[in-house]
């Protein structure tokens, strides 16, 4: 069944493909001792860096936190907007559309570079780049929750008498906040991960840290840098599953 | 006559299909007494969930007048349609009541269309609108589930929910889209009988959709058919004989 010739095509085609990109990249084994003399490096972990690297990592968390949940309340109201069941009209369906596409399209990272120019260096700017990419995922996100949403709750509330705001809110929101909130949380998840590497470019905690050390060859505190790191993304995502439980 | 349909058509366009159009109510002429329980029946794509639809303006009629005592509602803006729907309560196949909020707070929202908007935005409940909330879910049975979700009910209770909250709304006219049709047979009888019960002691009048003959006849003072988006037929439950029924189901 599987062995048939255009399969034998498929996967030759797949496997040349493979291959040229590995040419083009350089990929090749990496050597064992230079693999073991780097790991050495990098244990055991310096934990005389803990209450640093606690700090930052906090920094890190509120940093993605408040960039992700000020992006989830801007994104809510326009969502609805940019959702062609409720928004007022095509005009403003389009309008709207496009700019949580512009947002969407400009990478945090270039956001970050954008606001460490305009406002300094800090966690402030990583906090605004955050919010503004997030608005944009997260409006398109929920407005697609918003189009798939049962129709008929919404007729109910209609029929009540009630008018198309009202809908959305009673109609609507109640059926997607399950959804809203599992696309908050995994957000929430990249966005630590983004503040790392804003972080790269100065704005602040656990990713600056890393950068920093990195650059001086300090790989047992990268470690150890890299550890709180896998704590914070296994915080939030234990964060979202509980928080989804209560809710559904 | 508290409600008048006059001509009344209906053509969908069919999004996917060039244009197509769908005639699914063709000048349906019909007027309604106070007080009346009127049972429609009709095959499956009769046009009756839109003839039912035709009359709360949840969908707009092509062409003709709905005319709910006195009042115009094919030429009222939304503004003043809201203000009228509040005196038509709908009862749904698939309830649709708000999934995951209690059967009280689905309950508390069928009075919402008479509060200030602020208010509902920011679902403010007084003391005295739970009070009648639960007043209406004791009325159909349902109290002992009043903090309940919903969606843990079974379909019967759902309904029940459903025709509590259609009570909260204090309506005067009460719409039906084959309320019974997801429920099973003894359920059903339950069910029909809570709506003609509700019918009777708030002197409401009701036109309801439904599948089952056997209870159009058992519940109904008068029956009307529908066949192809035509009214086919009108006349009491006594009056429907094989002839009847071969002209609404072909």
């Amino acid at each position: 069944m599987w062995f048939n010739k255009k399969n034998i095509l498929i996967t030759v085609f797949i496997f040349g493909i493979v291959i040229w990109s590995s040419i083009g990249t350089g990929v090749r084994p990496i050597p064992l001792d230079n693999f073991v003399a780097f790991s050495e490096r990098f244990f055991p972990p310096n934990w005389d860096r803990t209450n640093v690297a606690l700090s930052a990592s906090l920094i890190t968390l509120q940093v993605a936190f408040l960039g992700t949940i000020l992006a989830l309340l801007v994104a809510i109201p326009i969502s609805f907007l940019a959702a062609n069941n409720t928004s007022p009209n095509g005009y403003v369906y389009h309008t709207v559309r496009s700019m949580l596409s512009f947002l969407r399209s400009v990478p945090d990272i270039v956001l970050g570079l954008f606001f460490v120019v305009l406002i300094g260096l800090g966690p402030y700017a990583a906090v605004l780049a955050i919010f503004i990419h997030n608005v944009g995922v997260l409006g398109k996100l929920i407005a697609e929750l918003i189009e798939s949403a049962d129709k008929g709750p919404q007729e109910a509330v209609q029929s009540m008498g009630l008018c198309k705001s009202m809908v959305a809110l009673y109609g609507v929101l109640p059926q997607i906040i399950p959804n809203v909130l599992s696309h908050y949380f995994y957000r929430f998840e990249v966005a630590i991960r983004t503040s790392l590497i804003l972080g790269f470019i100065g704005a602040g905690g656990i990713g600056q840290l890393l950068f920093n050390d990195f650059q001086t060859f300090r790989y047992d505190n990268v470690s150890l840098y890299v550890l709180f790191i896998m704590g914070l993304v296994v915080f939030v995502d234990m964060l979202g599953s509980y928080v989804r439980n209560r809710v559904i | 006559m508290v409600l008048t349909l006059q001509d009344v058509s209906m053509i969908y366009k069919s999004k996917g299909n060039k244009g197509k159009k769908e005639q699914a109510l063709d000048s349906i002429n019909l007027s309604i007494l106070q007080g009346e329980f009127v049972g429609v029946l009709g095959r499956s794509g009769a046009g009756k969930s839109t003839f039912i639809r035709c009359i709360n303006q949840l969908v707009r009629p092509s062409h003709g007048k709905v005319i709910w005592l006195d009042k115009e509602m094919t030429t009222m803006n939304k503004d003043q349609l809201c203000i009228t729907r509040r005196e038509i309560g709908m009862i749904f196949q698939q309830f649709n009541l708000v999934p995951r909020l209690s059967a009280h707070k689905n309950c508390v929202m069928g009075g919402f269309g008479y509060r200030p908007r602020w208010k509902n935005m920011l679902g403010l409940i007084t003391a005295e609108e739970r009070e009648r909330a639960m007043r209406a879910l004791e009325r159909v049975g349902i109290d002992h589930m009043a903090h309940k979700r919903v969606d843990q009910l079974s379909g019967g209770q759902q309904q029940r929910v459903a025709i509590a909250r259609m009570i909260m709304q204090k309506p005067k006219l009460i719409l039906g889209d084959e309320p019974v049709s997801s429920l099973d047979p003894t359920t059903s009888k339950e069910v029909m009988q809570l709506i003609r019960d509700v019918h009777d002691t708030e002197n409401m009048t009701t036109l309801i959709n439904l599948h089952n003959v056997e209870l159009a006849l058992e519940y109904c003072d008068r029956i009307i058919g529908l066949a192809e988006g035509r009214l086919v037929f009108d006349g009491s439950p006594q009056d429907v004989d094989d002839h009847a029924l071969k002209t609404i189901y072909g």
